[in-house]
């Protein structure tokens, strides 16, 4: 007995000190890859800008450089030697022709997945994070375009003609090159309605007419010139060289560009089989001419679906292309399945191998495998999601804040981005239009939309609604963005319920402030009451209870209606009111929420309609006169400015936009915006802080995706 | 012969109750404001496009929406028997592809639970009769009242919730990322499969252990329990030789209902849980007035539930012959 214990004593002294050599002898190599490393991350970077003259001196160092700039991901490497993919300078464009993005903070390691969530109607929502445009918006906010897809791009002195350089040997998803042919083709065939010879449009109700392929009518390729619409001319010089020609001065081009049409192409060789071409011409071996029966009996065959209209096919698989994998795109991620409508799903987005940027040590863009969508439409379950940490990256509202926050906050961090918006919380748009005359008459009136601003008690509605967490003020620009004035902020925000009842004395029929019983309109026998649409009832059923509270001490009545196609009751003008909130970088990039151009928001209604219509009120638009109308001539202004002065006009113009709304409040805030939260796992890096969440920006697509790298 | 007198007559009174379900299902869904082309037109306004009055009326001869109802109708009734069940206007897919498409999944939960509710109620309802006012008569008889007022949903959100609390991960959706490749991913989708089936089997089992309860009691007065009791029968014997047979007329006369239960029953389970079955298809197709995927999901179930009463009957013809006396006697 005691010789066994004795025997076990001795294995168990051996394998101590086995383990304890083991152990060290591992921390030394730790130590020594460790310091490796370091050394090898010198002489990379030092490789990499003195790499010709180095070249000879030191064979070992060299090899080591070769050896750990690994130019493009494992799995892609993988298909290259499996022989399944090209080698990677086969994929990129020539060498002077790559685009080499600067690093975010650091240079990324390849490999991982990121996941984050979108509901099963966010095209919108992902579509950014992939999106690559001709010219994208500088990362900087300054509202500035640079190239992106196209390598470079500049106009002529008086901005008739621009020129556009692509990236010779760039190529879509599925390897076929991408020339200018892919952008005169997706402009001629798929982006522009029927054109007289002169490039004028062809009357809707004309012999000939034809809509878009894509059924958008871009702003951007239009002038007008002597009050006639010009298209313009988009024609090839060679391969990687285009021009576009417009009749008139188009200074803006490349900036409205980049908000309206940046995606100004789309790959020729695929599309042939899906665009009835139109033009006549009969003998083009690269785009043989079909019928429209033939496109939509292609289109059902290839996408699987069953188009029955070439419109709607047309608009499906030519505007809403990112839907669809099978199409080669330029994107950085490319979709594997179709499965991002399907709640319940993971919609997951793979590397394109043949995607056309590198970063500053030449590597292939992008660093993660792909990026994964959790499908989900419930916002709770995202919440519970994002509670057990589940969801890589994430926007968290206010009123969820701290419990996601602080249940993540050992594995996720909040990066704090900039919402160039007038509000947080609801924001009353009245719609200046609304059909009821009487209504129409009390909504314009200055004094009724004073009155409804001044009944709220905005501390009520900060604490209700925000957890208290955001400041009282009018919709307005906040501080450091354009048009912001302290006056606008604190415009109309004081709590004074005494006040809006004299005011609203003025406007309707005396009213005794009798319980229960409402104001009655000038003239009538009519409640004042306004109904707000909502799409929505449980996200703004709080707000519209403390609205019904607050101007019932008012005498003005508050419902709800439940209207699933908001977006459509606008376009026939059958709305009163909706909470509308503003969010813009500036009226000269993105006019249509502040200015009347576009039959698009609630608050001007039909006015939208009518200058979208040409001007005229033959299809339901309504004329705007004073203030209205001048912010129309206000935006018609920086639209047509040209010449050596032109900043000058754009911003005496923009200004005069802010100060109209200024003075009108025809958007009413109760809250200052916050910032948008986003909550990062500590797992991701290259997340960049502070930047700008506008749509014209292209939302996540500002964060730069394809630079985004995990570390385990 | 009577059988089958019998059996006529109960296929041919589904039939026509098919046939009237159809017309409900597609008269209902044409009932909401404007059709198809309405909102395809204000779409593509909203996009920017220009219409002309040409091309609505274009549209809708194409469309064959501005056919009267009864043709419309008809149009749409020879499609189901031919099996072109109309394409779906929002996914611009066939509404049978589109169907089927989760048709597999929710078959799968549907038996599933199916067999639980069944493997959970008839053992415990026996069990609650035999043992009548005892402690665990009254425990399944509380978590059978408790299992029959709370709402489904709120059933699958408390659960989901305890699975996050217990877990550190909320269970959801029904396959893991990536589908069943391995033993693991499979692992995974069982553990994936314990909230829905236990959500919606339990609604399904609290009624049944009550009728089945209530039966068995009935049954265990009757004479001829008492008799064969007296002669020495075993307790066990009597209740799965005689009072089985009895107790079979409320389980399988509740097929019918089950069955559209389950399948219906679940649609909002499944919205809550994210289960990739026809539920939040359904509701997906009625937002946005799909008039033909939404009909088609309708008329799939209701035909469920006229065959589960069909089976149903028939069985029960089969199981007891008191049936096939009264149907006689008539």
């Amino acid at each position: 007995m005691g010789k066994v214990k004795s025997i076990k004593k001795a294995v168990a002294l051996l394998l101590i000190l086995a383990l304890t050599v083991v152990s060290f002898a591992g921390c030394s190599n730790n130590k020594k890859d460790g310091a490796d490393d370091g050394n090898n991350t010198g002489n990379n970077s030092g490789n990499t800008d003195t790499d010709d003259t180095d070249a000879g001196n030191d064979a070992n160092d060299d090899t080591n450089s070769d050896a750990e700039i690994v130019k493009e991901a494992p799995m892609l490497a993988e298909q290259v030697a499996a022989g399944t993919l090209p080698k990677l300078e086969e994929r990129l464009p020539v060498a002077s022709d790559v685009m080499v993005e600067t690093d975010i903070m650091s240079l990324g390691e390849y490999g991982g997945s990121i996941t984050s969530s979108s509901n099963d109607s966010a095209r919108w929502g992902w579509g950014p994070w992939t999106e690559q445009s001709m010219f994208r918006f500088k990362q900087d906010g300054s509202g500035e375009v640079e190239a992106n897809v196209c390598k470079d791009f500049y106009s002529n002195d008086d901005a008739t003609v621009w020129t556009i350089e692509l990236r010779e040997g760039m190529k879509w998803s599925d390897g076929h090159p991408f020339t200018a042919d892919d952008v005169i083709f997706y402009y001629d065939h798929m982006s522009t309605p029927a054109l007289n010879p002169d490039r004028t449009p062809v009357a809707v109700d004309a012999e000939g007419y034809y809509p878009a392929y894509t059924s958008k009518p871009y702003n951007c390729y239009q002038v007008i010139k002597d009050g006639v619409t010009y298209w313009a001319k988009f024609d090839k010089v060679d391969d990687y060289k285009f021009t576009v020609t417009f009749a008139a001065p188009k200074p803006n081009f490349s900036v409205a560009a980049a908000v309206d049409n940046k995606w100004m192409f789309l790959p020729k060789h695929f599309y042939v089989n899906y665009v009835a071409r139109k033009d006549g011409v009969a003998d083009d071996a690269s785009f043989p001419l079909i019928t429209q029966e033939q496109a939509i009996a292609n289109a059902n065959k290839d996408f699987g679906r069953q188009w029955e209209d070439y419109s709607t096919m047309g608009k499906d698989i030519g505007y809403y292309n990112w839907d669809y994998a099978i199409v080669p795109q330029l994107r950085s991620f490319i979709a594997v399945k179709d499965n991002w409508n399907t709640v319940g799903e993971t919609y997951e987005l793979v590397r394109n191998p043949y995607f056309w940027k590198v970063d500053s040590e030449g590597r292939q863009l992008p660093y993660l495998d792909s990026l994964k969508f959790v499908i989900i439409n419930d916002g709770d379950q995202v919440v519970l999601k994002q509670t057990a940490g589940e969801i890589d990256i994430s926007t968290v509202d206010a009123a969820n804040y701290s419990t996601v926050v602080s249940a993540t906050q050992s594995t996720h961090s909040v990066v704090p981005w900039v919402r160039p918006e007038w509000q947080s919380g609801p924001a009353l748009a009245l719609c200046q239009t609304v059909m009821d005359l009487d209504k129409r008459a009390l909504f314009q009136d200055l004094r009724f939309r004073e009155a409804l601003s001044i009944a709220v008690d905005r501390n009520l509605v900060n604490n209700t609604l925000m957890n208290g967490q955001a400041a009282l003020s009018q919709a307005a620009p906040i501080e450091g963005a354009g048009g912001y004035d302290p006056e606008w902020t604190s415009k109309w925000t004081e709590f004074n319920v005494d006040k809006a009842n004299t005011l609203l004395d003025e406007i309707t029929e005396p009213w005794d402030r009798t319980e229960g019983t409402y104001r009655k309109m000038k003239g009538t026998t009519k409640d004042v009451e306004i109904v707000i649409s909502t799409s929505d009832i449980a996200a703004d059923g709080d707000a519209i209870a403390l609205l019904q509270t607050a101007y019932k001490a008012i005498g003005v009545k508050v419902s709800d209606k439940v209207d699933a196609e908001i977006s459509k009751s606008i376009l026939v003008n059958n709305i009163e009111a909706k909470f509308e909130g503003v969010g813009i970088t500036s009226p000269a990039i993105r006019p249509d929420i502040i200015v009347p151009m576009r039959n698009f928001s609630c608050w001007y209604g039909a006015y939208g309609k009518w200058y979208e219509d040409g001007k005229t009120t033959t299809n339901g638009g309504i004329e705007p006169s004073g203030d209205m109308l001048e912010l129309i001539n206000a935006y018609d202004a920086i639209k047509t400015a040209a010449g050596a002065n032109r900043d000058q006009v754009v911003a005496e113009n923009v200004e005069k936009i802010y100060d109209l709304h200024q003075k009108n409040i025809w958007i009413i805030g109760f809250l200052a915006p916050l910032p948008l939260d986003w909550v990062v796992n500590n797992r991701v890096k290259n997340y960049p802080s502070n930047i700008i969440w506008a749509d014209e920006y292209r939302f996540a697509s500002m964060m730069r995706p394809e630079q985004l790298f995990v570390t385990e | 012969m009577d059988k089958w007198k019998y059996v006529g007559k109960r296929l041919i009174l589904a039939s026509f109750t098919l046939l009237m379900i159809s017309f409900v299902v597609f008269f209902v869904i044409q009932l909401p404001p404007g059709d198809y082309v309405d909102s395809l037109v204000t779409d593509m306004i909203a996009q920017g496009e220009t219409v002309t009055t040409a091309d609505i009326a274009n549209l809708r001869t194409m469309y064959g929406v501005n056919r009267p109802f009864i043709i419309q109708y008809a149009d749409w009734l020879k499609g189901i028997v031919t099996g072109d069940w109309g394409t779906s206007f929002y996914y611009n897919q066939s509404v049978l592809v589109k169907i089927g498409e989760t048709l597999g999944a929710t078959l799968m939960i549907s038996l599933i639970t199916l067999l639980v509710t069944y493997m959970i109620a008839i053992p415990i309802a026996i069990y609650s009769a035999k043992h009548q006012y005892s402690i665990g008569d009254y425990i399944f008889t509380f978590i059978g009242f408790v299992g029959m007022a709370i709402p489904h949903f709120l059933l699958a959100i408390l659960l989901m919730f305890m699975s996050y609390k217990i877990t550190g991960k909320p269970i959801m959706g029904l396959f893991p990322e990536g589908g069943v490749t391995d033993w693991a991913s499979f692992l995974e989708f069982l553990k994936r499969l314990i909230i829905p089936t236990i959500v919606i089997s339990l609604s399904g089992a609290c009624g049944l252990i009550r009728s089945v309860r209530a039966q068995m009691l009935d049954e265990q007065e009757k004479p001829y329990v008492l008799c064969t009791r007296a002669k020495g029968v075993s307790e066990q014997t009597i209740t799965n030789k005689y009072e089985m047979r009895a107790i079979l007329n409320p389980i399988v006369s509740g097929l019918g209902g089950m069955i559209s239960g389950i399948f219906n029953g679940s649609t909002i389970t499944a919205i809550v849980l994210m289960l990739p079955t026809q539920g939040p298809i359904l509701l997906k197709a009625l937002q946005s007035q799909d008039v033909y995927l939404s009909g088609g999901i309708l008329l799939i179930s209701a035909t469920l539930v006229v065959l589960g009463t069909l089976v149903s009957d028939l069985l029960l013809a089969v199981l007891d012959p008191r049936i096939k006396y009264l149907e006689e006697s008539k």
